[in-house]
């Protein structure tokens, strides 16, 4: 089935980036967060603050590559991320790393979550869909 | 007169936090500031009326609040543009 994903229009518009609203439920706690739609982020990442507020235990630590640095993030898992009304996964894998504080977001949905589905973005007519495969 | 006209005020901002209105009307009332709503009802599965729990400033103050709200379903984000328009991201 085909799901049409609603998404920030003024951080469309200014910056040509899908931001969803991601419900992350983790121990209890649930928590909508605006999350950039990533296609080049191996998983949903989150800030090392939010990661702890979740109740996300490090179960190890990821060798990390970003466009400018390579390190190390804490690497966890959540219950269950949903995206719009029905797209959801469970026991998402979730690194932790202190993103720029410009972003317009608070995390990254990469592959650990968008793997469960096909992606469709169409930046000319302003359109995001997930098909469940 | 004075005190009670203070009084009222603070009741008023006290009942209009814990007011169930629309997230679009809540970001018109709080600008530029982080967030943490308690939702009340969605919409195509993202968030569409709530209530605020706070509001404020600074982040760390919001990010505290998460877990000791566990249970509802919390709504976290900064209302504003953190940067300008011409921002290119590479990430």
């Amino acid at each position: 089935m085909k799901f049409s994903i609603p998404f920030n229009q003024g951080v469309f518009r200014d910056f040509s980036l899908f931001v969803v609203s991601a419900l992350i439920e983790n121990q209890g706690r649930s928590l909508y967060l605006p999350m950039i739609v990533d296609t080049a982020a191996s998983y949903i990442t989150v800030r090392p603050d939010v990661f702890e507020q979740l109740g996300i235990v490090p179960i190890r630590k990821t060798p990390l590559v970003t466009a400018s640095e390579r390190a190390e993030a804490p690497l966890g898992q959540v219950d269950k991320v949903t995206v719009g009304a029905r797209c959801f996964a469970v026991n998402s894998p979730v690194i932790s790393i202190p993103l720029p504080a410009v972003l317009p977001a608070e995390g990254l949905l990469g592959a650990s979550f968008l793997r469960n589905f096909f992606l469709s973005m169409d930046y000319d007519k302003g359109k995001l869909e997930l098909i469940t495969k | 007169m004075t005190a009670p006209f203070i009084g009222y005020n603070l009741y008023a901002v006290a009942r209009d936090f814990m007011k169930s209105r629309t997230i679009i009307t809540i970001e018109r009332e709080f600008p530029n500031q982080w967030l943490l709503i308690e939702v009340t009802e969605t919409k195509d599965g993202a968030p569409f009326k709530g209530f605020v729990l706070k509001a404020s400033r600074k982040r760390q103050e919001i990010v505290e609040e998460i877990s000791r709200n566990s249970g509802k379903k919390l709504f976290f984000f900064f209302n504003g543009m953190p940067t300008s328009p011409d921002t290119a991201f590479a990430l």
